[in-house]
């Protein structure tokens, strides 16, 4: 009988060794926003890469508005239609490619879609179930900048200025701030996987959100504090541009970010309505 | 017993010890001179050309380069080895996170009669794969070797116990969950009746995964476990085997974050004897997609292998459209047949002839609504309910195909078949909307030994579809001169593609040289987007025009 203790043993050891975690429903957690104490809040930006011949990228989009909705103001999308899957043909005839979003899309090795940056954390491109994760560490995280966006549109004329003013909270290194210019509530058509309400494949009028239109002041944006910032150092920018005639501008967004000059990590973001 | 554990625990305690004085004087010079050491080299180097209209796409650095170097150490029970690799960068084809250099693998091992432990990177596989294995495959850019602790204990006789502890290979990484398994695998006959020819097992696995959640919208479960029984015939020419699977609730990305459990269940039979050998095959499989970490996609970090039950065809253009196994759902069957016409009869002729029989079926599974107001599969519900064994209605795969392999003369034989295949390129390819594929394949395939160790190939296929880009024509010509010369060049004809531009030729040539245990070969030519799978395991081939040289050796 000696002989059968030892795998006995063994057996009993490796089902110990083996654990799972049966869940129940709910299966979502809910989060209750906190009231507006007019603090600044560490808010966190997702640059998503997407395209309408993705059929997955749907399904990054539901992620995204589901951050949007349990985040809020805290959270912000902007959404580049680039590469292969925002090519256009005759069934996807509307281009929403921009020369930045390729450009993005290059530097950060951008090869499967949906993914996204979330705050550029560690320049790392992330699979659309990685993005909460993220999000959540990030948002809890004391913020170091405040940015505060001031504008000015001309509807006549269609040129919109943007001063920026950035208030270091704590001190920091030198950093870029972007402005960039979004869109919401583009209709156009979009491949989904979703086959048991589009058993063809392509949804015919999707509602593209947070599309990326033109960035105010280049991919890479401008520079400041230069030499650093010590708490409550302000510093501030202006732009200006004149809009595209074929967007509009009562869905259009000004979502302005600081980056680190040494991490490229984006350090704090913003956003408001051109209207 | 405590003889067993004292001895056992001696020599694990004096292994680590080896390891940590690395080649002290325990063993002196021995460890040296009586060692034996082995390796292999592989590099591949790929210049790239563009061309836009097959979609070749223009690539910056020019010339890329997989370089693979394996070293083996053996001295008595113990085994060491390490791997380096060098992606600079990776070959068009392979994913870009591979860009690095270093050592991918290392481990130490030291195995005796009664038992096995391994430190550092290892293999593994339990029963059929269908909850665990990890495995490499440079076909397919796929190495999820685990980095951790392994023991195998053989205790009694014909039982084998596993137990392992580690994390799994991501790129230059390792993945975030933490894998614990163990695999009993008991031989009753070996046991019982030592003398019998036949073999009876029975077998059981677990496995789990630690991945910790901090995803603030869903519930994860971080421990997610899976089980496995499993039992084998084999008697005469006759073999069976049977395994069923279980996986708790594993919200993924590759499931749309549902909470449903997982199941399957594989069974293989054959039968051989003299000139006859008959397979079987069927599996169903359920929400299986098991990945050491939850929001992996693509064949990152996979834990578990599917098995295919389907053919997988040498000749080209028969394995254009491969079947990739569907682990979110699948019932499969294969069936073939292989018979030997006797020779030195009218049909079978002077030598013999060879036909084999296949046909292979993959179709969804039957899934019905969780509730009335749910659609099938959304994220953060049970996903949609199913019954073991009950078969969908969508058909993904199909392929009938016979061949016949016959010597015509004592220098000259042949090899000619014909296959029918359906490609359900909208789930198989993950293109919601394409068009299904449907395909016949015909081709030939002569070979004539010559004098002086030469020998001479030609291959000609032809493949018929109106959908997809159409039909291709393919021809190949081979010249050898055994055991050192091969030369070959071929060309794939895209010629029925609607887009006349897109008519273009696929052309290689190729040439390698072999001597001992090296080889080198060179290639020039051009290579259509498609697949390859191995399998049922696949990776997506882009296009690229290239030329390349690629040197092996093992020593």
């Amino acid at each position: 009988m000696n002989k059968y203790k030892l795998p006995i043993l063994l057996m009993c050891f490796m089902a110990i060794i083996i654990s799972c975690d049966i869940v129940e429903e709910p299966y979502t957690n809910t989060i209750i926003q906190p009231p507006d104490t007019g603090e600044v809040l560490q808010k966190v930006l997702l640059e998503e890469f997407t395209g309408h011949q993705c059929p997955n990228c749907p399904a990054g989009a539901k992620i995204a508005t589901q951050l949007d909705e349990l985040y809020g103001d805290q959270f912000i999308i902007i959404a580049y239609h680039a590469g292969f899957f925002a090519n256009t043909n005759a069934s996807f005839p509307i281009n929403y490619k921009t020369p930045t979003g390729e450009e993005l899309k290059g530097h950060f090795g951008v090869n499967s879609y949906p993914s996204g940056l979330v705050n550029r954390n560690n320049g790392e491109v992330l699979g659309t179930t990685e993005w909460a994760t993220v999000a959540a560490d990030l948002i809890s995280q004391e913020p170091k900048l405040k940015l505060q966006i001031n504008k000015d549109y001309n509807t006549s004329t269609r040129e919109l200025c943007v001063t920026v003013t950035a208030t270091a909270i704590s001190s920091m290194e030198s950093m870029y701030v972007c402005v960039f210019l979004t869109e919401s509530g583009l209709i156009s058509p979009q491949k989904t996987n979703d086959d048991s309400d589009y058993p063809d494949g392509v949804i015919p009028d999707y509602v593209h959100n947070h599309v990326f239109r033109n960035s105010m002041n280049g991919t890479w944006g401008t520079n400041i504090f230069p030499d650093g910032a010590a708490i409550d150092d302000i510093e501030t920018i202006s732009v200006n541009c004149i809009l595209n005639s074929e967007w509009n501008v009562d869905n259009m967004n000004i979502v302005c970010f600081a980056y680190s000059i040494e991490t490229g990590e984006v350090i704090q973001v913003e956003e408001v309505g051109i209207q | 017993m405590q003889n067993f554990f004292c001895k056992s625990f001696f020599k694990a305690a004096t292994f680590s010890s080896l390891l940590l004085v690395s080649l002290s004087n325990v063993y002196g010079q021995d460890f040296i001179e009586k060692a034996t050491v082995q390796g292999n080299i592989y590099t591949e180097s790929n210049y790239y050309f563009s061309d836009t209209i097959i979609g070749a796409e223009e690539v910056p650095e020019y010339i890329r380069t997989n370089i693979y170097g394996n070293i083996f150490y053996r001295y008595k029970g113990i085994n060491a080895g390490i791997r380096y690799e060098a992606y600079q960068p990776p070959l068009v084809g392979y994913d870009p996170r591979y860009e690095g250099q270093g050592i991918a693998h290392r481990f130490v091992n030291y195995s005796d009669s009664l038992y096995e432990v391994t430190i550092g990177n290892f293999y593994e596989q339990y029963g059929s794969g269908i909850i665990l294995r990890a495995y490499e495959d440079k076909n397919l850019g796929i190495d999820n070797a685990f980095d951790g602790f392994r023991l195998l204990v053989r205790p009694i006789n014909g039982l084998t116990i596993k137990g392992m502890i580690g994390r799994q290979r991501y790129f230059w990484e390792n993945g975030p969950g933490i894998i614990r398994g163990a695999d009993a695998d008991w031989s009753l006959l070996q046991f019982f009746r030592p003398e019998s020819l036949a073999n009876l097992t029975v077998g059981f696995s677990a496995v789990s995964r630690f991945q910790k959640d901090r995803d603030p919208l869903y519930n994860f479960p971080e421990n997610v476990a899976a089980f496995s029984a499993r039992t084998s015939l084999f008697t005469g020419g006759f073999f069976f085997s049977g395994e069923y699977a279980w996986k708790v609730n594993d919200p993924s990305a590759t499931n749309n974050l549902i909470y449903k459990n997982g199941e399957s269940i594989i069974f293989t039979g054959s039968y051989s004897t003299k000139g006859f050998g008959f397979l079987a095959s069927a599996k169903y499989i359920d929400n299986m997609d098991f990945r050491s970490s939850r929001t992996a996609t693509g064949n990152d970090l996979t834990l578990n292998y599917l098995p295919a039950t389907t053919r997988q065809h040498t000749y080209s253009l028969a394995g254009m459209y491969p079947y990739a196994t569907q682990p979110t759902g699948e019932v499969g069957a294969l069936g073939q047949v292989n018979y030997l016409i006797p020779k030195n009869t009218k049909i079978g002729g002077k030598y013999g002839t060879n036909i084999q029989l296949s046909a292979s079926i993959a179709n969804s599974i039957d899934k019905e609504k969780v509730n009335d107001t749910l659609a099938i599969g959304t994220s953060g519900t049970l996903g949609y309910k199913s019954s073991l064994g009950k078969i969908g209605d969508e058909k993904y795969f199909h392929d009938i195909s016979i061949e016949v392999n016959r010597r015509l003369s004592r220098d000259l034989r042949l090899v000619a078949g014909f296959a029918s295949q359906y490609y359900n390129k909208a789930v198989i390819e993950g293109h919601p909307g394409e068009e299904p594929v449907n395909a016949w394949i015909v081709y030939a395939d002569i070979a004539r030994r010559l004098q002086n160790r030469k020998s001479i190939r030609f291959e000609a296929q032809h493949l018929q579809t109106k959908q997809d880009n159409g039909s291709w024509a393919m021809v190949l010509t081979e010249f050898s001169i055994a055991p050192k010369w091969t030369f070959s060049l071929s060309d794939q004809y895209n010629y029925g593609n609607e887009e006349k531009d897109l008519r273009k030729h696929y052309y290689s040539i190729n040439m390698s040289f072999n001597k001992g245990p090296h080889r080198l070969s060179i290639s020039y030519g051009k290579q259509s987007e498609g697949i390859i799978c191995v399998g049922g395991i696949c990776r997506k081939v882009p296009a690229a025009y290239a030329a390349g040289i690629t040197f092996s050796t093992t020593f």
